[in-house]
């Protein structure tokens, strides 16, 4: 009976240490893994900060938009040439708009570009009103004349702005 | 069950563990093996790439020509891929690694004239910091006076000028439809909502403001040469960090450049000429391009140009009143310079500022 109850016992405390151990090796087992993996992922962050490289998006299709959902004043290309009305109309209409906008420091900002003492614009202004003469004497033998004609623009959108700016 | 019973099962335990702890060791030491191979490998092949770097970055410098094929060095390769003018990408492989570096490009010159420069007038007076490159030579009258810091005439055209790439294959680049087909390319490779297209044969009055923040690309097509103009006036209601480039078939001319905002660049590449003028004192951030020629005429203050200028014709200073003075930008290149094609890297270089490792 005694050495019934003994092989018994024995037989319990097999199972139970081979419980242990076998839970103990798989332990070790994922330990190990887990160990691997973890080296794996901690190389991984070693690395820098890989950027993909900026791709073109792939053809975006182009929608033609309004110019004036943008601010945007068209000049027909039938149209003859803007007279000085026409840009001092345009341009200090815009101008009123831009001075309506700016916070008092972007004023500053602008002021400190281009501030100047009146006289010196006034003389400016009538430097540009002797070169328009001399565009229009030109036009008269030469009215196509594209070179002339555009100078002529160029004054009369600055002689807009001097007028109107600061 | 008698003791030896017991025993043998304790032995088939002890081999069964042992097997099994065995097998996990030498698992884990040929997973180790592997990981260290490959972090070797990755470690080399981002060093064969940082020599091809290197490389590319001294041959871009020196107008030699980069590597067509992969270059073997250091037991591994490197290729060097140029496709893209606004950087320069290297990628390196040793084993089964690989790994990419790259910088991006900016425009070697503050000028670029394909023919020639010139500057007329009694008080014009010009300077201009950086390098000028001229293809034809450079001429002064009536007085005009300027100061160059690093200037060379008759310089070959591949490195003062951009051909328009054949965009529409019919074998022939650097022609109109060339041009059209380029504009839309460039405003195709950004985001619909950065994007600005308009198909217009007039002119175009553009002023900088709110509704433009954010926009990378404004492209003003006209259906033949000679339309699609573009006026741009002053800058005042734009903001900050903004990186704007207007493209036109036609002629753009900026009338009053005034940008006071921090870090802005607004930009002008267009088929006809480039022109500027301005009453007042003028300054701005600007990468331009024309097919044809850079006009700075009626400028009746002091003005600044930060940037870099690349006429494929003249350039001229006309009745200049006061300075004109050109600054050289190492910035990156502008929007939409990119899809000026492999050309543009002739006039490109790459900047050691703007490494970056990017994915192979």
């Amino acid at each position: 009976m005694a050495r019934g109850i003994s092989l018994r016992n024995m037989k319990n405390k097999i199972i139970i240490a081979s419980g242990v151990i076998i839970l103990s090796t798989l332990g070790v087992v994922l330990f190990s893994i887990y160990q691997s993996k973890q080296i794996e992922r901690e190389l991984g962050i070693a690395r820098p900060e890989v950027r993909p490289a900026e791709q073109p998006e792939p053809g975006n299709k182009l929608v033609p938009a309004r110019p004036e959902d943008y601010g945007m004043v068209v000049i027909d290309a039938r149209a003859s040439d803007l007279t000085q009305k026409d840009w001092d109309t345009l341009l200090s209409r815009k101008i009123a708009e831009l001075k309506s906008k700016v916070t008092p420091e972007d004023k500053d900002k602008i002021n400190g570009v281009i501030k100047e003492d009146p006289r010196k614009t006034e003389e400016k202004l009538k430097k540009i009103d002797a070169e328009i003469q001399k565009c229009e004497e030109k036009l008269k033998d030469d009215p196509a004349n594209p070179e002339i004609r555009e100078k002529r623009q160029r004054l009369m959108m600055l002689k807009s702005i001097g007028r109107e700016f600061p | 069950m008698n003791k030896k019973g017991v025993a043998l099962i304790l032995s088939y335990m002890v081999i069964m563990v042992l097997t099994v702890l065995g097998t996990a060791f030498v698992a884990r030491s040929v997973s180790e093996n592997s990981i260290a191979k490959r972090y070797a490998d990755s470690e080399r092949a981002f060093w064969v790439a940082e020599a091809g770097l290197a490389q590319a970055y001294y041959n871009a410098l020196n107008n030699i020509a980069q590597p067509g094929a992969s270059v073997s060095f250091g037991g591994g390769a490197y290729s060097v891929n140029t496709a893209d003018p606004s950087r320069i990408a290297v990628t390196g492989t040793f084993g089964n690694s690989s790994r990419a570096v790259q910088l991006s490009c900016a425009f070697k010159n503050t000028l670029s004239v394909g023919g020639n420069l010139t500057l007329q007038g009694f008080l014009a007076r010009a300077e201009v910091y950086g390098s000028t490159r001229i293809s034809g030579a450079y001429s002064q009258t009536g007085g005009a006076t300027a100061w160059f810091q690093d200037k060379q005439e008759g310089v070959p055209a591949s490195q003062t000028t951009i051909a328009i790439p054949d965009y529409n294959h019919n074998g022939t680049g650097n022609e109109f439809g060339d041009f059209v087909l380029f504009g839309q390319a460039a405003a195709q490779s950004y985001p619909a909502d950065q994007v600005v297209y308009i198909q217009n044969n007039g002119t175009v009055n553009i002023f900088p403001n709110q509704s433009l923040v954010g926009k990378k690309i404004v492209y003003v097509e006209g259906s033949s040469p000679g339309t699609g103009n573009v006026n741009i006036f002053f800058d005042a209601t734009w903001q900050d960090n903004q990186d704007l480039t207007i493209i036109a078939t036609g002629k753009i001319t900026y009338v009053e450049p005034l940008q006071y905002q921090a870090n802005s660049r607004l930009s002008a590449i267009s088929w006809g000429d480039y022109n500027e003028a301005s009453i007042f004192r003028s300054q701005h951030e600007s990468v331009i391009y024309t097919h044809n020629n850079a006009n700075f005429v009626d400028i009746l203050e002091w003005g600044s140009t930060t940037g870099n200028i690349i006429a494929n014709h003249d350039i001229s200073l006309r009745e200049v009143l006061t300075y004109e003075k050109y600054y050289y930008s190492d910035d990156p290149l502008a929007p939409g310079f990119s899809s000026l094609g492999s050309a543009a890297s002739n006039l490109t270089e790459p900047k050691t500022g703007t490494w970056q490792e990017v994915s192979p």
